[in-house]
C-alpha cells in the first residue's frame, strides 16, 4: 500500500469541511481548532514532551477535521487521544494518568475562566497565547497538589488531583481508547507527518541566518504558531516553513535576495497567504501585538477585548463536546430561521 | 455512515478472513485471500480491547514503517483495516522462515545458499537503514520466506526512527542471542550496527546450523560471546568500560574463533569477523557489507527459488515476542497451537540441544 509520507488535505475537503456541511460557520471551525491546539500544546509542555511529539499531535488533530465534523466528535476528546497517540508514535511515552491529570487541570481552569462574569476581560498574563513572544505555558507542572494561580483572574481557582480509583480517570480512559482507534481507523492508519522544523534550519542556513540574532527562535515560534492553524494539513511543510523565514525577516526588518524563495521551490503567493493567516490567528487570539507589527503600539480597544472574549468562551463551551455543538448549530439554525 | 467509514468497510470487504493459525496476547494471526484474485495472505488480528493503555505501540510501529518500506526483502502490508475495536493487518502470505530452515536437519546448506539468504537480508536491511529505521529484533525467526524463496524481513513490532542522534534509546531490544554487547553493556545511544551483529550472528547460525551465541541470562550472554571470542581490550573496543551496565567478567583468552566456520571460505569469515567486531563503528554498514568481496567472489549466490526449503507441513507464521508476552505456552492443539516466541526464554518449545560445544 503505497502512502503519501505526508497526506495533505484535498481542494475538496478543504473547500468543504465536514463541519462546514453540518452547518458550523467556518470561524466557529477554526476558533474550536485553536483551543484543541492550545491544549495539546499546555498539555505537551506540562508533561515535559519535545515539541516534536506535540506538533504531531496537532497535525494529526487538524487532519482528523477534514475527514470528520465537529459535531460528531468532540474537540476535547480528541485533542487529548491526538496528543497520547503521538506520544507513542514519536517514541516519547506518557504515563495516561500522567496525561489525564493534565487534561483535567486545564479544562478546570477554562472552566474557571468560563464562570467569570463574562463583561470583565480577563486581563491573564500567563494564559497561553499565539503570539511571537513565544508561548506562556501555565506556570510549569502545578497540577501537583493544590495548584493556586497568581493574578486576580485566578482568584478563587484551586484545584486537586483525582485519586487513583476516581470515575473521572476510568472515564477519560475509556474516552481516549475510542478516540484514539477513531482516529487511526479515519486517518486510513496513515500516521505519517513530516515536520518543517528542520526544513527550516536547513533554509536559514542555506539563506546564512542561522546565527543571525533571534532569526531561528523567531521562526520557530511560529511553526508553533502555525500548528494552531489548519495549515499543516493544507501546505507541505517547506512551504510552512519558508513561510515562517518570510514572516520573520519581515517582522525583524532583515533583509534577503530577491525571490530567494524561489529556491526552495515555494511561490511567493503561497507563503504570504499562511503569513496572512498566522496574523489573523495572532489578531483573534493573540494576547498582544508581535514585536515588529506595523500596528503595535496602538493599545487595544477595550469594545474588541470584550468581541474577542466572548468568542474566546464559545470556543471553549463549544469545544466541551459534540453535544454542545449540536445545540449551538441548531440554535443558530432555529435564530436563523427566526429572523427569516 | 460517513466517508471514513465507507472507505474502511470497502477495505475490510477486500479481504476473506480463513482459519486461525496462531494466537498470541496482542494479535491473532488468520489465513486469508483476496476476494478478487483470490492471493492468500495473512491477517494479523491486533485486539486492542484488552490492552491497557489503548493501542500497544509495538503495533503502531509495524503499521507506521510498513506503510513506509516497501522493498522486495521486506515483508509486504497489503491493507489496514478495522472491525469494531480491533486493527487487522493484511500481510502478504509466506510459508516459513529461516529458523524452520535452519532447524530443519533434512535440508543441506551449501555456501552459495548462505550467500543467498544473507543477501537477500542485507539488500532489506540495507534499505531499512538508508530510510532511517533501526529494525532492532533481527532473528532467523523475524526473517520469512516466501513460496519462490525470497525472503523478507519481517516484525517490526520493535523498529524506530535513528534520524535524532542525540535522543536516547532503549537497550532492552533484540532477542538476547542476537544482541550485541554494547546492549548488553546498558548503551542508549546506538545505531545501524546493532542491527549489523544480528546479521552477523544470523550468518554464523546459518553455518553451524546451531545459535552461535545462546546465553540463558544478559550476563550469561556476555560470558559466552567473550568466551567464544574473547573478552574485549580497550584496544578492540575503546570506551567500552563506560558504559552504564559494565561488569568485569573475567577474561577469556582470544581464540581463532573463525576456524569454526571455516567452511565459508576465506572471505565469508573475513565478513563473520568484520560484522561480528566489538567496537560497533566499526562494523560495517549493511552497504558496505554487500559490497565485501564475499558475495563477489564464488560461488555465486543460489537464486531464490533454487533454495533448499523444508518439506514438511508448512508451518504457521510464528508471532512477534511482544505479542505473545505473558501469554504461557500453549500446549499445541490439533498442530495449530500458539508458539511462544518469547524474546527472554527462546528455548521453549525446541527440541534441538542449543549449547554450543566448543571443541
Amino acid at each position: 500500500m503505497a502512502h503519501a509520507p505526508h497526506p495533505l488535505a484535498t481542494l475538496e475537503q478543504i473547500v468543504s469541511t465536514p463541519s462546514a456541511r453540518d452547518g458550523i460557520p467556518s470561524e466557529v471551525e477554526d476558533d474550536l481548532r485553536v483551543v484543541g491546539c492550545m491544549l495539546i500544546q499546555e498539555a505537551g509542555v506540562m508533561l515535559k514532551l519535545p515539541q516534536n511529539t506535540m506538533a504531531t499531535a496537532q497535525v494529526l488533530f487538524h487532519r482528523f477535521y477534514y475527514i470528520s465534523s465537529l459535531c460528531s466528535f468532540g474537540v476535547n476528546d480528541i485533542s487529548i487521544s491526538a496528543l497520547f497517540l503521538s506520544s507513542k508514535l514519536c517514541e516519547t511515552p506518557v504515563r495516561l494518568r500522567d496525561l489525564i491529570n493534565t487534561y483535567i487541570f486545564l479544562l478546570a481552569r477554562i472552566q474557571h475562566l468560563l464562570t467569570l462574569p463574562p463583561n470583565q476581560p480577563f486581563r491573564m498574563s500567563n494564559m497561553a497565547s499565539a503570539s511571537t513572544a513565544a508561548w506562556h505555558p501555565s506556570n510549569g507542572s502545578k497540577d501537583k497538589g493544590k495548584a493556586k494561580e497568581q493574578g486576580p483572574v485566578w482568584e478563587g481557582f484551586t484545584f486537586e488531583v483525582p485519586g487513583f480509583h476516581d470515575e473521572v480517570f476510568w472515564d477519560w480512559k475509556d474516552v481516549i481508547t475510542a478516540s484514539e482507534m477513531q482516529i487511526l481507523k479515519r486517518l486510513g492508519f496513515n500516521m505519517q507527518v513530516d515536520l518543517p522544523y528542520s526544513h527550516m534550519i536547513n533554509y536559514l542556513k542555506i539563506l546564512d541566518l542561522v546565527f543571525e540574532d533571534e532569526v531561528a527562535q523567531m521562526c520557530w515560534s511560529i511553526l508553533n504558531d502555525l500548528l494552531l492553524t489548519p495549515l499543516y494539513a493544507i501546505h507541505p511543510p517547506h512551504t510552512l516553513a519558508c513561510a515562517s523565514i518570510l514572516l520573520t525577516t519581515r517582522l525583524l526588518r532583515v533583509t534577503l535576495p530577491d525571490r530567494w524563495y524561489l529556491l526552495f521551490d515555494v511561490t511567493y503567493d503561497e507563503i504570504w497567504s499562511c503569513c496572512g493567516r498566522l496574523m489573523v490567528l495572532w489578531h483573534d487570539w493573540g494576547m498582544e501585538q508581535p514585536r515588529g507589527a506595523i500596528t503595535s503600539g496602538v493599545p487595544e480597544k477595550e469594545d474588541d477585548r470584550g468581541a474577542k472574549e466572548t468568542r474566546w468562551r464559545r470556543a471553549w463551551v463549544l469545544a466541551q463536546g459534540r453535544k454542545a455543538v449540536r445545540r449551538w448549530v441548531e440554535e443558530r439554525e432555529k435564530n436563523e430561521a427566526d429572523r427569516a | 455512515m460517513d466517508l471514513a467509514a465507507q472507505e474502511n468497510s470497502k477495505r475490510a470487504s477486500r479481504w476473506i478472513k480463513g482459519v486461525k493459525v496462531g494466537e498470541g496476547t496482542f494479535a491473532n494471526v488468520y489465513k486469508g485471500e483476496e476476494k478478487a484474485t483470490q492471493r492468500k495472505v495473512a491477517i494479523k488480528k491486533i485486539k486492542v480491547g484488552e490492552m491497557k493503555d489503548g493501542l500497544d505501540m509495538t503495533a503502531l510501529r509495524e503499521v507506521k514503517f510498513l506503510q513506509e518500506l516497501q522493498h522486495p526483502n521486506i515483508i509486504a502490508l497489503l491493507d489496514v483495516f478495522s472491525v469494531k475495536q480491533n486493527i487487522n493487518l493484511v500481510l502478504e502470505f509466506l510459508d516459513t522462515d529461516l529458523e524452520a530452515v535452519i532447524r530443519d536437519k533434512a535440508l543441506i546448506f551449501q555456501n552459495a545458499d548462505i550467500k543467498s539468504w544473507m543477501a537477500m537480508s542485507l539488500r532489506g536491511l540495507e534499505y531499512i537503514h538508508r530510510n532511517g529505521v533501526l529494525h532492532r529484533d533481527l532473528k532467523p525467526n523475524n526473517l520469512l520466506i516466501a513460496a519462490n524463496g525470497e525472503l523478507k524481513i519481517a516484525d517490526f513490532g520493535l523498529a524506530r526512527e535513528f534520524g535524532d542522534a542525540g535522543s536516547k534509546m532503549t537497550c532492552q531490544v533484540i532477542t538476547r542471542w542476537y544482541r550485541p554487547p554494547e546492549l548488553l553493556y546498558g548503551s542508549r545511544f546506538y545505531s545501524t550496527t546493532v542491527d549489523m551483529w544480528s546479521m552477523g550472528t544470523i550468518f554464523v547460525e546459518l553455518i553451524l546450523r546451531v545459535p552461535f551465541l545462546a546465553g540463558e541470562t544478559d550476563i550469561d550472554q556476555l560470558k559466552k560471546t567473550f568466551h567464544a571470542m574473547g573478552t574485549p581490550t580497550e584496544q578492540d573496543w575503546p570506551g567500552h568500560t563506560q558504559l552504564p551496565d559494565y561488569h568485569e567478567l573475567g577474561s577469556y583468552p582470544k581464540n581463532p574463533w573463525w576456524n569454526m566456520i571455516s567452511s565459508i571460505g576465506k572471505e565469508g569469515q573475513d565478513l563473520a569477523r568484520e560484522m561480528l567486531r566489538y567496537d560497533p563503528p566499526t562494523r560495517p554498514s549493511a552497504k558496505q557489507a554487500l559490497q565485501h568481496r564475499f558475495f563477489s567472489s564464488y560461488p555465486r549466490p543460489t537464486p531464490p527459488i533454487a533454495l533448499p526449503k523444508p518439506l514438511a507441513e508448512l508451518r504457521p507464521r510464528a508471532l512477534a515476542p511482544d505479542e505473545t508476552k505473558g501469554k504461557p505456552f500453549l500446549g499445541s492443539e490439533g498442530g495449530s497451537g500458539a508458539m511462544k516466541r518469547k524474546a527472554e526464554s527462546p528455548q521453549i518449545g525446541r527440541n534441538v540441544a542449543r549449547k554450543l560445544v566448543f571443541a
